[in-house]
C-alpha cells in the first residue's frame, strides 16, 4: 500500500514538475494584433460569437483574437476604469456598462464609417436608423453599438390563448387577463409569470413611450428639456420638472396597477430566476410572460419539447385617447389599430382608407390625421433591449485599432449570416447582398415573428442614459429609486399608481441636487 | 435492535440518550437527504426539476452522467481537464505547503538563531489579520509577479505561515530533543535528522492536515476564481456552470456534475476519517 501511495505521489509530482516547466502567463496579450474579447454569454450562447472570431482570423491572419465567455458582469464597470494597466481587454461585447463610463471609451464613429471588404454599403448605412439612434450619446458621438438582443414584449403561450382575441388596447388586456383567470386558474395556471419585475420594463416603457409620443420621448425627457445637450453642451442645465411632470410614466403606472394584481400572477414570482420561470412558463403554468427574442434560444439548451408560443404586438395604451380628438373610445381606438395593422402587414393600402379631405375612414367612422398619425406610431413601437447589448473598446486599448476592425466585421454579411443561422435572431439591419438575409422557413413562429417584429416596427429602447448628463454621470432614473413592480404586487399591502408616482417624485426631488452634483452641473 | 451500552445506564438517562441518538440521526439524515435528492435531480431532466423538484425521475437519465464530461464545459475547459486542474491545484498547495509549514515549525522551535522566536509570534499576528482587507493589494501583487493564470500560483501556498505551522510549532516544541542527539550521535546530519528522525514522528498529524487541507483546497473556488479563472477546477467549473444556469437551462447535468465533483472526496473521507478526526481538533480536545 505504501508502495502504491508513494507512486502516486511521485506521478502527480512528476506531473506538476513538467506543468510547471511548461507554463507560461496565459493573461495577457497585451500587443496591436492581438485582440483579447471579452463577451457576455447571454440568452443568445456564445456558439456564434466563436464562429464570427474563426471568420474573422480567416480574413484578418494578422490579427490574433482570444474571446472570453462570461456570464456575469458586475465587475466589467471596475475593469474598464482600472485602465491599461490592470486591464488588457481590448473589445466588450457586454451590457451596456455604466453610462458614466463612456469617458473612458474609444467613439465608434470610425466603425460605422467602415466598408468592409467585398461591401459595398458603410456600416451605418446597414444599421437600421431608430435603432442607431438610441445609441447616438449626448455629444453627438457613439461610444457603443449594438451587437444582440432583440425586440420585447407580452410572450403568449399560442394553445392556451387559442379562443381567444389578441388584445389591441391595455383595456382590452385587462379584460383577457380577468378571462383567463376566470378560465384557467382552476388548472394551476395564471395569466402571467414574471421573474422580479425584471422584463415588465418593456411593456411599461413602451407605454410611455406610446402616450408621449416617440419626439417628446427622444428630444424632451430623455434629454429633460436640454435642447442642446444632444449637440454637447455641457453648460445647459437639465430640467427637473421634465423629470417630474405627470407623463407617460404615470400612464403605465396606471396600467401596471391593473394587471400586477397578485392573484394574477404565479406565485413565487418575485423569487425566482428568470430561467425557472420561463421553464414553468413553457410548460403551460402561465398564459404570458413578458420576455424577449432571446428566449427561444435560451430555452433550447433544455430539449424539451415546449408548447406552441408566440409574440404579440405591444397592446397600446387606452388613455391615448385623452390626447386624440375624434377618438374618443376603446371600441374606436381597438378598430384604428386593426386598420393600423392591415396597412402594416400590406393587407389594405392607406389609399384604401385615406380619404379626399384627408380623413381616415374606419369602419363607420372617421378620424382626422393627427389621431391616425399618433395612434400609428403608437401601434408600430416595439421596445428594444438591442441597446442594453453594447460593443465598446476602452479607449486604451493595445489593440484598438484591430478591435475596430473586429466591430466593424461583426456588421459583415458573413458574420451576421453566423449570427443569424446560430442564434435565430436578427439585428434589425439590411444586409450588402439581399440573397444574404436569413431564410427563416425552418425558424420557429416565435423565431420568425420577433424578426418580424425586428424589422417592420420602430424600435425604441432606454435612451435617457445617453442623452442627459443627469443621467449620463448624474444617475437619475426614470422612476427614481421606487421598485414599483415588487410594490404593486404584493398579496398584502400592494401600492396604488398614485401612491407609486407619489414615491416617484418625493424621490426625484430630494435626490436632484446629488444628481446635478454627479453630473458636475452643480 | 439493543443498543447495549444503554444497559448500564438509568432510566433517565437512557431517555436523554435516545432523544440525543434520534437529534443526532435527524441531523445526519438531514446531510445525507441533501446528497440523496442530489442524485435523484441528477437522473431527472431539466424540466422535471423545476416543475417537480421533489418527484423520483419518469425515467432515469443516466445520460447526464456521460453528458458532464462533454457538454460541462466552462470557458471551454472539459472536465477532465478541470479535474486535472483539481488535483494539481489541491495537491501541490496541500504538499508543499504543509511540508515547509513542517520544517519552519522545525528550526524555529529546535534551533536557536536571531528571529526565530519572532517568527512564530509573527506567524501568530498574520494568522489573526483579516485576509479580505489585503484582497486588493493581494491580487495587484500576484497579477504584478504574473501568476494570474500560471500553474505557478500554487507558490503562494508556500506561505510557511498560520495555523499550519502552529500545529507542528506546537508538535515539535514538545517533541524531546533526545531523538535527534541519538542520531547525531549515529552521524545523522542536520536534514537526516529531520526527514529521518523528527518529521517520521509527525506523520499521523501531518498526514491528518494534509488531507484536511487538500479538501479544502479541492473545494475551494474564491482564489481560484480570482487568480485563475483560465484554469478552472472542477468546484470553479461547477460554480461558472450555475452561474451559466441564469442562459443555459441544464440544471440536470449542474446536479450531475455536483455528484460526480463530489465522488474524490468522499472516498478519501470514507477511507481517511480515522485519520481525520481522530488527529486534528479545532477545539482543543484531542483523543
Amino acid at each position: 500500500m505504501r508502495k502504491i501511495i508513494s507512486l502516486a505521489l511521485m506521478s502527480v509530482m512528476a506531473l506538476t514538475t513538467v506543468c510547471a516547466a511548461g507554463c507560461n502567463n496565459k493573461g495577457a496579450n497585451d500587443s496591436a494584433t492581438d485582440i483579447e474579447i471579452t463577451f457576455w454569454r447571454s440568452g443568445m450562447g456564445d456558439e456564434f460569437i466563436q464562429k464570427i472570431e474563426e471568420a474573422f482570423e480567416a480574413k484578418y491572419p494578422e490579427y490574433n483574437v482570444e474571446i472570453t465567455s462570461e456570464t456575469t458582469n458586475t465587475a466589467i464597470p471596475d475593469k474598464i476604469m482600472n485602465g491599461a494597466k490592470y486591464n488588457t481587454v481590448d473589445l466588450y461585447f457586454e451590457p451596456v456598462p455604466s453610462n458614466a463610463l463612456f469617458q473612458y471609451l474609444e467613439p465608434l464613429d470610425d466603425v460605422l464609417n467602415m466598408v468592409n471588404a467585398g461591401e459595398s454599403k458603410k456600416v451605418s448605412e446597414k444599421i437600421s436608423t431608430s435603432l442607431l439612434n438610441n445609441y447616438k450619446f449626448y455629444d453627438g458621438k457613439y461610444y457603443t453599438l449594438p451587437y444582440g438582443g432583440g425586440v420585447c414584449g407580452l410572450v403568449y403561450n399560442e394553445d392556451l390563448m387559442e379562443g381567444y382575441a389578441i388584445p389591441k388596447t391595455t383595456d382590452e388586456l385587462r379584460r383577457l387577463v380577468m378571462d383567463l383567470y376566470t378560465d384557467y386558474n382552476a388548472q394551476n395556471c395564471k395569466p402571467f409569470i414574471y421573474f422580479s419585475g425584471g422584463y415588465w420594463e418593456y411593456l411599461y416603457n413602451t407605454w410611455q413611450v406610446q402616450y408621449d409620443g416617440l419626439d417628446y420621448y427622444y428630444n424632451t425627457f430623455s434629454t429633460l428639456g436640454q435642447e442642446a445637450s444632444v449637440l454637447g453642451s455641457e453648460n445647459e442645465k437639465p430640467n427637473l420638472e421634465v423629470l417630474t411632470k405627470k407623463d407617460g410614466r404615470y400612464q403605465a403606472l396606471t396600467v401596471m396597477e391593473t394587471l400586477l394584481d397578485s392573484q394574477y400572477v404565479v406565485a413565487g414570482s418575485n423569487s425566482a430566476d428568470h430561467t425557472t420561470q420561463q421553464t414553468k412558463f413553457l410548460n403551460g403554468r402561465a398564459v404570458m410572460m413578458c420576455n424577449g427574442a432571446w428566449m427561444n434560444n435560451e430555452m433550447k439548451t433544455s430539449n424539451a419539447e415546449y408548447k406552441n408560443f408566440s409574440i404579440m404586438p405591444t397592446p397600446v395604451i387606452s388613455s391615448i385617447v385623452d390626447k386624440l380628438t375624434d377618438v374618443n373610445s376603446d371600441s374606436k381606438l381597438s378598430a384604428v389599430i386593426d386598420a393600423v395593422d392591415k396597412v402594416v402587414d400590406g393587407e389594405v393600402s392607406l389609399d384604401d382608407i385615406k380619404q379626399a379631405d384627408g380623413t381616415y375612414a374606419i369602419g363607420d367612422f372617421t378620424i382626422c390625421e393627427s389621431d391616425w398619425n399618433t395612434i400609428y406610431e403608437a401601434r408600430t413601437l416595439i421596445w428594444e433591449n438591442y441597446s442594453q447589448h453594447a460593443i465598446c473598446i476602452p479607449n486604451y486599448a493595445s489593440a484598438k485599432e484591430g478591435a475596430k476592425k473586429f466591430a466593424a466585421f461583426y456588421f459583415s454579411d458573413e458574420a451576421q449570416m453566423i449570427m443569424n443561422d446560430k442564434t435565430h435572431m436578427t439585428l434589425p439591419l439590411t444586409f450588402d447582398k439581399t440573397e444574404n438575409a436569413p431564410n427563416t422557413a425552418v425558424w420557429s413562429t416565435f423565431e420568425k415573428t420577433m424578426s418580424d417584429f425586428a424589422n417592420k416596427y420602430t424600435t425604441v429602447g432606454i435612451v435617457e442614459g445617453r442623452r442627459s448628463l443627469a443621467f449620463t454621470r448624474g444617475g437619475a432614473m426614470e422612476y427614481g429609486a421606487v421598485n414599483f413592480v415588487s410594490a404593486m404586487s404584493q398579496q398584502t399591502g400592494a401600492k396604488s399608481a398614485d401612491a407609486i408616482w407619489g414615491e416617484v417624485t418625493t424621490s426625484l426631488n430630494d435626490n436632484w441636487n446629488t444628481y446635478l452634483s454627479n453630473a458636475g452641473l452643480k | 435492535m439493543k443498543i447495549k451500552f444503554l444497559d448500564r445506564k438509568s432510566t433517565a438517562e437512557k431517555i436523554i440518550y435516545t432523544i440525543i441518538f434520534i437529534l443526532f440521526t435527524a441531523f445526519a439524515l438531514s446531510y445525507l437527504y441533501i446528497f440523496f435528492w442530489g442524485v435523484v435531480a441528477s437522473l431527472k431532466t431539466h424540466d422535471e426539476n423545476i416543475m417537480k423538484p421533489f418527484a423520483f425521475p419518469e425515467v432515469a437519465q443516466w445520460k447526464n452522467f456521460i453528458e458532464v464530461f462533454t457538454l460541462f464545459t466552462p470557458n471551454k475547459t472539459s472536465f477532465l481537464e478541470m479535474t486535472f486542474n483539481s488535483i494539481y491545484f489541491s495537491v501541490v498547495p496541500a504538499a508543499g505547503g504543509i511540508l515547509l509549514c513542517a520544517m519552519l515549525s522545525y528550526v524555529t522551535t529546535k534551533y536557536n538563531f536571531f528571529g526565530a522566536k519572532a517568527y512564530y509570534y509573527v506567524s501568530f499576528v498574520v494568522m489573526l489579520l483579516p485576509i479580505y482587507s489585503s484582497g486588493g493589494a493581494m491580487y495587484k501583487l500576484i497579477y504584478n509577479l504574473g501568476l494570474i493564470n500560471n500553474y505557478l500560483f500554487v507558490v503562494t501556498a508556500f506561505g510557511g505561515l498560520g495555523a499550519m505551522y502552529m500545529y507542528f510549532a506546537a508538535f515539535f516544541k514538545n517533541l524531546s530533543w533526545s531523538y535527534a542527539e541519538a542520531a547525531y550521535i549515529d552521524g545523522a546530519n542536520d536534514w537526516q535528522v529531520f526527514f529521518r528522525v523528527m518529521l517520521p514522528q509527525s506523520m499521523t498529524m501531518l498526514g491528518a492536515l494534509f488531507l484536511l487541507s487538500w479538501m479544502g483546497a479541492w473545494n475551494s473556488y474564491d482564489a481560484q476564481l480570482l487568480y485563475l479563472p483560465k484554469l478552472p477546477t472542477l468546484s470553479v467549473g461547477i460554480y461558472l456552470f450555475d452561474f451559466d444556469m441564469k442562459y443555459y437551462v441544464r440544471r440536470d447535468l449542474l446536479f450531475a456534475a455536483c455528484m460526480v465533483s463530489s465522488i474524490p472526496t468522499l472516498i478519501v473521507f470514507i477511507c481517511f476519517n480515522n485519520i481525520m478526526m481522530s488527529n486534528i481538533s479545532l477545539g482543543g480536545i484531542k483523543e
